[in-house]
């Protein structure tokens, strides 16, 4: 699919990590591999530290917080805030929806649309769409995207093929309406089921229920540990997939907009390790600093919120004064592809914040009372 | 490519001494062959051969000269 919403201002991004940091030198004794091996891997892919919550702290708890840090700034309303797109991997519940339960932890009104978007890589962008088709349609004037997700949850501490760049995460981008001409977003989504194998967590849900048997360690000829609850990933279809396709993705992208490629400042990429970004910015043919790669080895990859992570961290200061031509893309579980080409800034707020670990905070506090 | 220019090649990849590698050498008994030196083949093949292959064929390597074997552009 492809779209061009106009008449949608992107106008603030804040996300937020666990403020506990996880190294990777604390995590070589997890893995059956020689050390050399490991520290090779690390150099190459980028694993150095990563965010993961602590157990009391649910992908809820972070994307609360965020919004009520922004609540408390001021840079947002809960009376303006007509509509919640909430986008994860791991809900808090089975039911009811993590949308919801966000509404209640901030106590928000009961006219304010709630929903949620259960994805992976690609969920910042899908959640954008859905948001600015929102504000296109005269629905809503002011809707928040809110991707919180767990890199994290899903992999075996034992697997060094996924749990060194695993990292919990949630961001915030605050999308309003805007008379701008200039403000257009435009979309281009691709998704290819038929090699969902490369990215697969098999049990745990309606297909296979997990159950003691499921939660099995098994370990793999490459010697990763695993079980059928964790995530399977197929590191060389993934890399061929990325390569293959994310080029002529961004092209298209960049033709739907009327942009030319040369005149893209920065690609912000979700962030699935070093390795696969460096090799991306080769074929994009674009310089390496035109293309962050550095958020695996800080934070970890937080699936859906390692875009929010990346303009936050990077770009943070720069976009409350600039405006920049940028492409933003996804690729991952599905397989799926996103982009989103667009300019961005100058933002009303960018920022990344921590969370202090243990959980929701008291939720009277939250409400403001 | 020369069979020295590809053992020379895959030494680069397992960040191995020149002449280390030999086409009988079993992979299970280097400790380099790994799961980072299996992607550095997988962008080898692409950029110089112009070839794909996949996890699993990799994963059924038994010996450096299966490696060799695969180092040809696509038939």
């Amino acid at each position: 699919m492809r779209a061009a919403v106009r008449g949608v201002r992107l106008r603030g991004i804040c996300a937020a990590v666990p403020a506990h940091v996880c190294r990777f030198e604390d995590e070589l004794k997890y893995f059956s591999f020689p050390e050399k091996s490991s520290r090779r891997l690390a150099r190459v892919m980028g694993f150095n530290e990563h965010r993961i919550a602590d157990p009391a702290t649910s992908p809820c708890d972070l994307a609360s917080y965020t919004l009520n840090h922004l609540f408390h700034e001021g840079a947002l309303s809960r009376e303006r805030l007509q509509s919640l797109v909430v986008v994860a991997q791991k809900a808090d519940h089975p039911v009811p929806g993590n949308s919801k339960v966000i509404h209640g932890q901030l106590g928000l009104p009961p006219e304010t649309f709630c929903t949620d978007i259960y994805e992976n890589c690609i969920g910042f962008i899908s959640g954008l769409f859905t948001a600015s088709c929102q504000i296109a349609s005269g629905a809503a004037t002011e809707v928040a995207v809110v991707a919180t997700d767990g890199g994290a949850c899903h992999a075996n501490k034992h697997d060094r093929n996924t749990y060194p760049l695993s990292g919990d995460a949630a961001g915030v981008a605050a999308l309003c309406k805007s008379d701008d001409p200039d403000d257009v977003l435009h979309f281009v989504f691709r998704n290819d089921g038929s090699r969902r194998a490369a990215l697969l967590v098999p049990a745990g849900g309606c297909r296979m229920p997990a159950t003691p048997e499921t939660a099995k360690p098994v370990t793999d000829e490459m010697g990763n540990t695993r079980s059928l609850n964790d995530m399977h990933m197929d590191g060389t279809a993934v890399f061929q997939f990325v390569m293959e396709s994310v080029p002529a993705l961004v092209e298209e992208a960049c033709a739907f907009a009327g942009v030319r490629p040369s005149d893209i400042r920065f690609h912000l990429t979700h962030q699935p390790n070093r390795f696969m970004l460096e090799k991306l910015a080769d074929l994009l043919n674009v310089p390496r600093d035109m293309l962050f790669n550095n958020i695996g080895e800080h934070f970890g990859n937080s699936s859906a919120a390692t875009i929010p992570v990346n303009i936050a961290y990077n770009l943070g200061e720069r976009l409350l004064h600039e405006r920049l031509q940028v492409c933003l893309s996804a690729f991952g579980a599905g397989l799926s592809l996103a982009a989103c080409v667009c300019r961005l800034g100058p933002l009303d707020f960018c920022e990344l914040i921590e969370h202090p670990g243990g959980g929701a905070i008291d939720e009277t506090a939250m409400s403001g009372e | 490519m020369e069979i020295k220019e590809k053992l020379a090649a895959l030494e680069e990849i397992m960040e191995l001494d020149e002449g280390a590698l030999a086409p009988d050498m079993r992979l299970d008994e280097i400790e380099e062959w790994d799961s980072l030196s299996a992607l550095s083949f997988v962008v080898l093949l692409g950029d110089e051969f112009d070839r794909k292959i996949s996890g699993q064929e990799i994963r059924a390597f038994k010996t450096v000269q299966d490696m060799l074997d695969v180092m040809e552009p696509q038939g």
